[in-house]
């Protein structure tokens, strides 16, 4: 089996699927970049954009598919060959936005219906909450960000957590965690406004 | 799992928004909830914390990913760079042989493929001798390495009453500024706080510091069970103080020694680039 029928054999259902089932989403997120990226990096040169700006906002674009096929937003109305250009389209707009910068050629290649266009902005908003709540992590200190991250994303047991980070028992690693995650919700309580945001948010589902 | 009490608390709460409740235990959670509105509140905080920990999180994945990526197509672009054979030197020989018969290509497949290797070979080691350098090997090493974060004692691990306990705080904070200064303050600092101000310094690039902070340890009798760690940082600080050979020897002697606790710390290639690093200084 050559290369090319490795690296195609990806519909859109199984993608959906992995995203939704798979512990691993590192195939996934190759796939999309392979059949992608090169039309989103395009359509962000031609308006204004550099070659950092394509890697950023079709990173970013992945982010928001992902969390809107996780919350089952995804309907498969179109393929998600569109539906991921659209996303990183609408990010890229907003991007030219804030900047007070315009569209130099804004060629549609994808129809998208206005329901789903609609859905990718809220998507796309709800990021933008969570992203302004980022730099609170980096305020926790690398022991802290990476413990609560191996216990929260990675869903390591403790056990593990307490070998990989070092620490002489697991009871220093839960003292630890606990301490940490103390940390980052004083820290979100130092920011009530963002942090109704994102409630609001969490409640909406 | 017992009812939920202020010991148990947070595991109940984790155990809750990770979804990993039983249908009893999450009833009887749920009902505590309804009657505790400090609980309420807390698991409210604790998803929201754990909701930006996952944003974050799928955004380290991806960009991880995607540097993998890109550190693929690098090397396969730096392979197909490798020229199969000098195209200058196929077209005189063609053009000497006489009219009417074959032509003979002047390397064969299997001595063109040996040719690239050897090119690959040789640009690799040229590229790795002209990178080299101390700095880039302590780099990599103290990047691979997970922090040591021991060294509690852990009927005191929850206080912060002295400042040997705050030293101990900060320096799992990984607040190494903190720990430097606090050290500063203490009457009769243990092999333990020296440890930590030393892996402080080191991680501040304060060299001199950390060699002095690490060589105080290791003369400590007391300290045997860290003597392992403290060898092994002194040495990553010579490194980093440009003291190559003696950092390169120290290096070489963890690796033999089967009893040491970081013997196998060290790969084949590591220890190699640093062979290559004391013929290059």
């Amino acid at each position: 089996m050559n290369n090319k029928k490795i690296q195609s054999v990806y519909e859109d259902q199984d993608v959906i699927e992995a995203i939704l089932h798979s512990n691993s989403l590192d195939p996934i997120v190759r796939h999309l970049y392979r059949t992608n990226f090169d039309s989103v990096a395009s359509y962000i040169r031609s308006n204004s954009g550099n070659d950092e700006d394509a890697e950023d906002f079709f990173q970013e674009a992945i982010v928001v598919f992902i969390n809107i096929v996780r919350k089952g937003n995804f309907r498969g109305d179109s393929s998600i060959k569109t539906f991921l250009y659209s996303i990183a389209r609408n990010l890229w707009r907003n991007e030219l936005k804030r900047q007070n910068r315009a569209l130099m050629r804004e060629t549609n290649y994808y129809e998208q219906s206005e329901k789903e266009e609609r859905g990718i902005q809220d998507s796309i908003s709800e990021n933008e909450v969570k992203n302004q709540l980022l730099d609170l992590l980096e305020k926790l200190g690398d022991n802290c960000k990476k413990i609560l991250l191996m216990f929260y994303y990675e869903n390591l047991p403790m056990k593990e957590i307490f070998q990989h980070m070092g620490y002489e028992t697991e009871q220093v690693a839960r003292n630890m965690k606990y301490r940490c995650m103390n940390k980052l919700k004083e820290l979100l309580n130092e920011h009530p406004e963002m942090k109704q945001n994102f409630r609001s948010l969490l409640a909406n589902g | 799992m017992d009812n939920i009490n202020n010991t148990n608390r947070a595991d109940w709460i984790d155990r809750y928004v990770q979804g990993n409740l039983n249908t009893e235990e999450l009833q009887k959670f749920q009902t505590t909830m309804q009657q505790d509105a400090t609980l309420q509140q807390e698991v409210e905080d604790t998803q929201i914390a754990q909701a930006l920990l996952q944003h974050q999180g799928l955004r380290n994945e991806i960009q991880a990913i995607r540097a993998s990526m890109k550190a693929e197509e690098s090397i396969t672009e730096t392979l197909t760079e490798i020229p199969s054979a000098p195209i200058a030197l196929e077209e005189p020989v063609e053009a000497t042989e006489e009219k009417g018969t074959e032509t003979v290509p002047m390397y064969q497949w299997g001595g063109r493929i040996a040719a690239g290797l050897a090119i690959f070979l040789i640009g690799f080691l040229t590229v790795q001798y002209a990178t080299l350098s101390p700095e880039r090997l302590y780099e990599e090493k103290v990047a691979a390495d997970p922090p040591y974060l021991g060294l509690s004692n852990r009927s005191m691990e929850d206080r912060q009453d002295t400042i040997a306990d705050q030293v101990r705080v900060e320096y799992q904070f990984g607040n190494f500024e903190e720990v430097i200064r606090l050290y500063g303050e203490l009457e009769k600092p243990t092999f333990a706080e020296t440890f930590r101000v030393g892996y402080a310094h080191l991680q501040q690039e304060r060299t001199d510091e950390a060699i002095n902070a690490f060589q105080q340890v290791l003369q400590d009798q007391n300290a045997f069970m860290i003597s392992d760690k403290a060898e092994y940082y002194l040495a990553l600080a010579y490194l980093q103080d440009g003291q190559i050979e003696t950092a390169v020897d120290m290096l070489e002697n963890i690796h033999t020694d089967s009893d040491h606790d970081y013997e196998d710390s060290l790969s084949s290639l590591y220890l190699w680039r640093l062979r290559l690093l004391k013929m290059k200084y």
